[in-house]
């Protein structure tokens, strides 16, 4: 770990609340440079509330977050995964359009994407293995190789951080598979990953450091210290809040 | 005195009638978030309205409206194929429909306004509606097919809500999906083909779902809400048409609409679950305090910090509190249960946290 | 005035309304809220009454404002009431035009009852009326108010889409990621909001206020069946409302009827044409 460097990101004290309840409330977080992060917790913890507020998507209600910048040369800072129903599949674009928009801001208005955005995105459709795919429609495709596209269009972005809320669910194994791969090398060239993960069972297998929330903060760590039986318990009891007594 | 007058009585009911109809299956509309469907059947009609007077040349209403109904129905069918085979939005199609149709039904009005006996007096009156004109054969239509519908209700309506509401469990216990939704839809149609003589096309929208809007205020439940509706609907329609009658250059339609829309207002402010009410039980609750649940938050959310005595931010807590959380806080302060350590934080005392684990400890039991 | 030159003007005009709508009408269909602008044109003839009411004059630019102003008060009211969770989504359109418009009806039989203002006129349009109004310069006629101001209208919106193009498309295929990469999605919501009221303002005469949502819609969603770019479904549908407008108004002109009319229901035949022959008319 390193003490030199600030973290990637530092929370502190976010509380982000919907209609007068507490989605996350009063949560620290530091979370260091070069690791794969999983983010674990039932449904309704706040798990992609967190991302969309590091993401600057939703505004908390009180507490901060700062994103190390330090070492990004780009203007983009933080890549995001999304879940693949947050999008319309039936829209009339090309796979490579999609991931042309990572580099949406590299370009001015005026401008056409330069030899150097296309050679990117043709690197990045060939990191996920969809360079065949470069010029279908969006709706052809299966819901692997859609998060597949997500993926190429956050490595197209080129930045330090990527963020994926849960991209492991509902996809095929070769995807599976492939993108851990792409996100292990990824960590390895030196950059974070954060990611929003729906399985419990293969945690240990995917991450080096875990967090475990469920609207607050409950452990933060190296996978294995952090994944006991009473952090678990603690975790998906449910439910975790006060009922009205009356 | 105006009451008494046979012409008043007569339009009174028509329209009455037409409303409360309009609200029961505007309610129907309403839960399958299909309120424009209603408003592209409505502007479907024209071409059938126009184009069997061009054919006929007869001006008699019931064959006008069976017009309407045909043109209607095709339309209905039209969106439903349109829908099963593309990818186009529900209301894109809705909205080629309705233009494409209104577009037919003006070619065809523009072809009567050229018509040496000038008819097409009569028949723009179904653009924004007209029961002045009634006569007592268009409320014996009027009656008649409201019976139809009412006995199609009877005899479709549980099955039908059934299909509204969960279509997998509809076809499990044997209901034929397609058979009751069309005959449904044909009773829709036949309201709005009806109704039109009260509000006309364009408006049509508005005597559907404002109703039925209204009445989702006061009550959830399905036959209650159909009642209601069809309550607020007559209502909108005979206070409608009474005003207009009464007051020089008043349109019926359009008053019919903001009164509709009036009642939709009213019941949003001031139903059990409405704004005014919602905003009086928070004022209410400032008397009524759970303090205990307040506290809560410092307690539980501090377990992650290891430090009960961790300070919360006054924006937290007032998100979570809104408008009583300063009284909570004097409250609770007061009691020596909280104190504040600097200007908008505020942390539990250790005899808060005291009573705090002796209620937790009290409520694991 | 030669009558050939008329035709020619009122083609011109209705051309430049069709190619016009196209533009805002794509992304209106894209977003999956495109009877917003049946709403929209509902909202602004209560602008129209209303700024001709306190003004007195039909061809002002106080009027343009106006109009545009009450266009776009009503869209945010409308997305104010749908957040309130008290009402779906579609009910609150459904039941926000026919109030706008049933004030406006009323307010006209109250108030405006000298001038002319046939209802029935605005509701279905008559293009044939629009050369009524020309304008001179220099005791020469160059045009009609209509066809200079959806000339204008037409400049606007091919600047606004080359202006926001990506934006527009990043905004609306994917809302939360354009908030990330800083592309502003709702600056371009709004851009496009306000040219969608401006159009629809400027077609009211060609098309009237029910028909111009044909203008709208069908052009651009009989393009998207056959396409699967953005820029392929703009081109398309411009070239299919170009080809609905000039056989609109053949019909029109041989069977002399009304000419937004023919052009909608020609709209409406071309949509069911591609929708039949889609398969084999897809374009890769």
């Amino acid at each position: 770990m390193s003490h030199l460097r600030p973290a990637a990101i530092t929370i502190k004290d976010l509380t982000v609340v919907y209609e007068e309840k507490p989605v996350i409330w009063d949560l620290d977080l530091l979370i260091p440079h070069q690791i794969m992060l999983g983010i674990v917790g039932p449904n309704g913890s706040g798990k992609t509330t967190l991302l969309k507020s590091i993401l600057g998507i939703i505004k908390p209600i009180a507490g901060s977050i700062k994103i190390d910048s330090a070492t990004h040369t780009t203007q983009d800072i933080i890549a995001y995964v999304p879940q693949k129903n947050s999008v319309d599949w039936t829209f009339p674009v090309s796979v490579q359009d999609v991931v042309m928009m990572g580099r949406y801001n590299h370009i001015s208005w005026y401008q056409r994407p330069t030899q150097n955005d296309l050679d990117i995105v043709a690197w990045a459709l060939e990191q996920v293995q969809m360079s065949n795919f470069a010029h279908r429609h969006i709706s052809e495709l299966s819901g692997g190789q859609q998060q597949r596209v997500f993926l190429a269009r956050a490595l197209a972005q080129q930045t330090n951080i990527l963020i994926l809320d849960e991209p492991f669910n509902g996809i095929d194994t070769f995807t599976e598979h492939l993108i851990l791969k792409v996100l292990q090398s990824l960590k390895v060239q030196g950059k974070t990953i954060i990611v929003v993960h729906h399985d419990l069972t293969t945690v240990r297998q995917y991450f080096d450091w875990t967090f475990l929330m469920n609207v607050r903060h409950i452990a933060l760590g190296l996978t294995d210290q952090v994944l006991t039986p009473e952090n678990i318990a603690k975790t998906f009891h449910v439910p975790f809040s006060w009922n009205q007594p009356q | 005195m105006i009451l008494f007058d046979f012409t008043m009585l007569l339009i009174c009911c028509g329209t009455g009638v037409l409303g409360g109809l309009a609200g029961v299956v505007g309610s129907w509309l309403f839960l399958q978030r299909k309120s424009l469907f209603g408003d592209t059947i409505a502007h479907a009609t024209l071409p059938g309205l126009t184009g069997i007077f061009l054919l006929t040349h007869i001006k008699h209403s019931g064959l006008l409206l069976l017009g309407g109904l045909c043109s209607a129905l095709v339309a209905a069918y039209l969106i439903h194929v349109i829908q099963q085979h593309c990818t186009l939005k529900k209301d894109t199609i809705l909205g080629v429909i309705l233009a494409s149709s209104f577009g037919l039904g003006t070619i065809f009005l523009s072809k009567i306004q050229t018509l040496p006996n000038a008819h097409q007096a009569g028949l723009t009156k179904y653009l924004l509606g007209n029961p002045a004109t009634m006569l007592l054969e268009d409320l014996i239509m009027i009656i008649i097919a409201t019976i139809i519908t009412l006995l199609i209700t009877m005899r479709y309506i549980k099955p039908y809500a059934i299909v509204l509401f969960d279509t997998t469990y509809a076809t499990t216990i044997g209901i034929s999906i397609n058979k009751v939704s069309w005959i449904m839809l044909t009773a829709i149609t036949i309201t709005i083909v009806f109704g039109l003589q009260a509000v006309g096309i364009i408006l049509m929208s508005a005597l559907l779902i404002n109703p039925a809007a209204a009445a989702y205020q006061w009550t959830k439940n399905f036959n209650k809400m159909m009642l209601l509706s069809a309550l607020f609907g007559s209502s909108s329609t005979v206070i409608g048409t009474l005003l207009s009658c009464t007051t020089a250059h008043l349109p019926t339609g359009p008053v019919i609409v903001i009164i509709a829309t009036m009642i939709t207002s009213v019941s949003i402010l001031c139903s059990p679950c409405g704004v005014i009410i919602s905003w009086y039980k928070h004022k209410k609750q400032i008397k009524t305090i759970n303090h205990i649940s307040f506290l809560s938050h410092f307690y539980l959310f501090n377990e992650g910090k290891q430090d009960p005595f961790h300070a919360h931010n006054i924006a937290a807590l007032e998100a979570i509190g809104k408008p009583f959380t300063q009284q909570t806080l004097q409250f609770l302060s007061k009691h020596g249960l909280i104190d504040s350590p600097r200007k908008n934080f505020w942390r539990l005392t250790p005899k808060g946290v005291a009573f705090l684990t002796q209620k937790t400890d009290q409520s694991k039991l | 005035m030669n009558l050939i030159l008329l035709y020619l003007q009122l083609i011109l005009t209705a051309l430049l309304t069709g190619v016009a709508c196209c533009i805002p009408g794509t992304f209106l269909i894209l977003r999956g809220t495109s009877l917003i602008s049946d709403a929209i044109s509902h909202a602004i003839f209560l602008g129209i009454v209303l700024a001709f009411l306190l003004y007195q004059q039909f061809y002002a630019p106080i009027l343009f404002a106006g109009a545009t102003t009450v266009g776009l008060l009503t869209v945010w009211a409308i997305e104010r009431i749908i957040a309130s969770k008290r009402l779906y989504p579609d009910a609150v359109i459904g039941i926000m035009f026919p109030f706008l418009f049933s004030i406006a009806v009323i307010l006209i039989n109250l108030y405006a009852q000298n001038i002319h203002l046939d209802i029935d006129a605005v509701l279905l349009g008559e293009l044939a009326f629009t050369p009524l109004y020309q304008i001179t310069y220099n005791n020469i006629n160059i045009g009609s108010y209509c066809l200079w101001t959806m000339v204008a209208i037409l400049l606007m919106n091919i600047v606004t889409l080359i202006l926001f193009y990506r934006k527009l498309i990043i905004a609306t295929f994917d809302h939360d990621f354009a908030t990330i990469i800083k592309q502003k999605p709702n600056q371009a919501y709004w851009t496009l909001m306000t040219t969608t009221c401006i159009t629809i303002l400027g077609a009211f005469e060609s098309a009237g206020a029910i028909l111009v949502v044909a203008f709208i819609i069908t052009p651009p969603a009989t393009a998207y069946l056959i396409t699967k770019r953005t820029s392929h479904m703009l081109c398309v549908s411009i070239l299919l409302s170009i080809l609905g407008t000039l056989i609109g108004c053949f019909v029109a002109h041989v069977a002399a009827v009304s000419i937004a009319g023919s052009i909608a229901t020609t709209y409406g035949a071309l949509f069911a044409i591609v929708y039949i022959f889609r398969s084999p008319l897809r374009l890769t």
